[in-house]
């Protein structure tokens, strides 16, 4: 991100928070998605989102923290649309493209991802923010503000139960 | 053995070897950041309303700036987007819709004033008098203040901390009550202020035939935590006044009453001002029961006109169950109308039991309390020190149909101010409010006070007020 541009935003400069923004709306969007599984209503958390860290970038005390600032306040729109509708989240045909997927990855594809949905969205999202989002394990950690030990157990441990049920599937 | 990291490694490689793809971004998600931002309307933060000191209100002021949106009121037979509402653009420090109004009908201004007094000026104009208020502006301005600004203000007019320029007036003529918006940039202090008078207040100043309205003034800096600083004080001022150029209110008995839920609302009495209209209304509640705001409330004349609240002072409360409600702008220059009527989308009545909340730091959160039979979420509750006070802060997540004008803590002396407020309040979502309260000592857990807290009540009332 360019340097001085978070300054600039809390200064009242619409563009540089505009531009602050863009560059993370990826993130945001997946991050959403992981959560709700529904295309509209993740546009909309992340417009919130936008909305709410316009009104309130002042409060940032660190501009380097710009991003983990950010993602919490997506997680926060996010949940709280989850409170709101209280959805059983269902998977997203158009999720993903297969065109470099044998078949039996495609299969297992679909069924981790079946498996990932019977998660609660906050166990779920720590796992895309690892393996689909590339953060490593403190980095979750921070956006999440939970202790790295946590982030760790409840990763491997519902990997573990999600692995064994593939496995017996298969078998 | 086991080997946990081993073991982990094997779950890294068996996942990685699974994922190809990615979540597809919609190519629309740009365009609807972008709007959004474009639509989020960013608070000038030197523009604040606030209540300085010196003209705090004896009785209970609550400010409500209500929205421009008119509700359709079937009865009527016309659509909301067709009534029109009389609103005239005037800039905040002349007043309201109701004072240029009234000035567009020939009432007049009172001739403004200014005073120096080593180096620093204060310009008092846009005044303007009847017997319902007093409103006016006063700027500080000169080469003293500029100094002074320009310590307190950056090139990019935001404050350069948290030490607020503000002026204080004190009204000798009257018993003191007032409130007052404040703006400043880097050259002067501007103030709108604005006087309401009680029952027969305004008529008593005028029987003492008065050639001046008296006041004195102050010019301080205000700062958090500490006192304020005294730049410059005003004694004796005096804006010529002539008795003769007053017009006097028209005050009409009315004797309607509402049905709402938990008891009535009684329509008592409407004053028509040049620059603004009032109606007394009185509640009878069931016990334990009490007011805390309409939805929506505006007047109509028979020609289909609405008349709604603006400015400072939308509300005032005489006591538990009288209040006022204002109008602008005033019919007062029209042709007599015979009746006029009043309506509204709904009523917020508060429980007198459900009041306060106690907020305990040890607990886990969030954690859903209960009032009038809605959930009240509270998201978070923290205890800071910050420049040696303690800082409370509680986040509540609300419904739509519940309101909270804002929170004390049993036993203090100050009220929490609103630190952040979602705008989710705008369009139907519950929505979070964050407030805090400074110079609070620690303690595991607060009783605190829901101020003006209330469950709406969704029902349109209309009601016909005969005026004779």
């Amino acid at each position: 991100m360019e340097e001085g541009l978070i300054i600039k935003a809390q200064k009242g400069d619409k563009d540089s928070f505009s531009k602050a923004v863009l560059s993370l709306k990826d993130e945001a969007y997946r991050i959403a998605y992981c959560y709700l599984h529904n295309k509209e209503d993740s546009m909309d958390a992340v417009a919130d989102a936008v909305e709410k860290a316009l009104l309130n970038i002042s409060k940032l005390k660190n501009d380097k923290y710009f991003k983990t600032w950010f993602i919490r306040i997506v997680i926060n729109e996010c949940k709280i649309q989850l409170r709101q509708k209280q959805k059983i989240i269902s998977m997203a045909d158009d999720l993903y493209k297969y065109d470099d997927l044998s078949k039996t990855n495609r299969e297992e594809k679909i069924d981790l991802e079946r498996s990932l949905t019977i998660l609660d969205p906050s166990d779920r999202i720590l796992i895309y923010m690892k393996y689909y989002m590339g953060y490593t394990l403190e980095e979750v950690a921070e956006t999440m503000n939970l202790p790295t030990g946590t982030v760790k157990t409840r990763i491997y441990g519902n990997l573990k139960l999600l692995r064994n049920k593939l496995e017996v599937r298969e078998g | 053995m086991y080997n946990k990291e081993l073991e982990e490694e094997k779950l890294d490689e068996y996942v990685e070897g699974l994922i190809k793809t990615d979540i597809e971004i919609p190519p629309e998600l740009e365009d609807r950041i972008i709007q959004r931002i474009k639509t989020t309307p960013v608070r000038n933060k030197n523009t604040i309303k606030i209540s300085v000191n010196k003209m705090l209100a004896a009785a209970v002021i609550l400010v409500m700036l209500f929205t421009a949106s008119v509700k359709w009121i079937p009865s009527f037979g016309v659509y909301a987007s067709n009534i029109p509402v009389l609103k005239i653009a005037v800039e905040w420090i002349r007043g309201d819709s109701g004072t240029e109004y009234a000035r567009r009908h020939g009432y007049e201004s009172i001739e403004g004033i200014v005073v120096e007094k080593d180096g620093y000026i204060l310009t008092f104009d846009d005044i303007i008098f009847d017997e319902d208020r007093l409103v006016f502006s006063v700027i500080a301005g000169g080469d003293k203040i500029e100094e002074l600004l320009e310590d307190l203000v950056d090139e990019d007019e935001r404050k350069k901390n948290d030490s607020l320029p503000t002026i204080s007036i004190e009204f000798l003529d009257f018993e003191e009550g007032g409130s007052s918006q404040i703006d400043f940039n880097r050259k002067e202090i501007r103030v709108k202020a604005e006087k309401t008078f009680k029952a027969g207040e305004a008529a008593a100043f005028l029987e003492r035939n008065p050639q001046y309205i008296q006041l004195s003034g102050e010019i301080f800096v205000r700062f958090p935590f500490e006192h304020n600083i005294l730049i410059e004080e005003f004694k004796d001022i005096k804006i010529p006044f002539d008795k003769e150029k007053v017009l006097l209110s028209k005050k009409y008995m009315l004797m309607e009453e509402i049905e709402v839920p938990y008891g009535i609302v009684k329509m008592k009495e409407l004053t028509i001002s040049p620059t603004r209209m009032k109606l007394d209304v009185g509640f009878d509640l069931e016990d334990d029961y009490l007011f805390s705001g309409f939805e929506s409330l505006y007047l109509m004349d028979s020609k289909g006109n609405a008349y709604q609240s603006e400015g400072l002072i939308s509300m005032m409360h005489h006591g538990d169950e009288n209040f006022s409600f204002f109008f602008v702008p005033s019919i007062y220059f029209e042709d007599k109308h015979e009746e006029l009527y009043v309506a509204f989308d709904g009523i917020w009545i508060g429980s007198i039991k459900d009041n306060s909340i106690t907020v305990n730091l040890t607990d886990t959160y969030p954690k859903t309390i209960n009032y009038m039979g809605e959930d009240i979420i509270i998201e978070g509750a923290n205890h800071s020190n910050t420049n040696g006070k303690g800082t409370l802060t509680v986040d509540l997540l609300m419904p739509q149909n519940i309101k909270v004008s804002g929170l004390k803590v049993e036993g203090h002396e100050g009220s929490f101010y609103r630190l952040f407020r979602d705008t989710n309040y705008l369009n139907g979502k519950p929505y979070d409010n964050q407030y805090g309260l400074n110079a609070l000592d620690y303690s595991e857990e607060y009783n605190v006070i829901l101020i003006n807290a209330g469950r709406l009540h969704n029902i349109s009332k209309q009601l016909k007020l005969l005026l004779k």
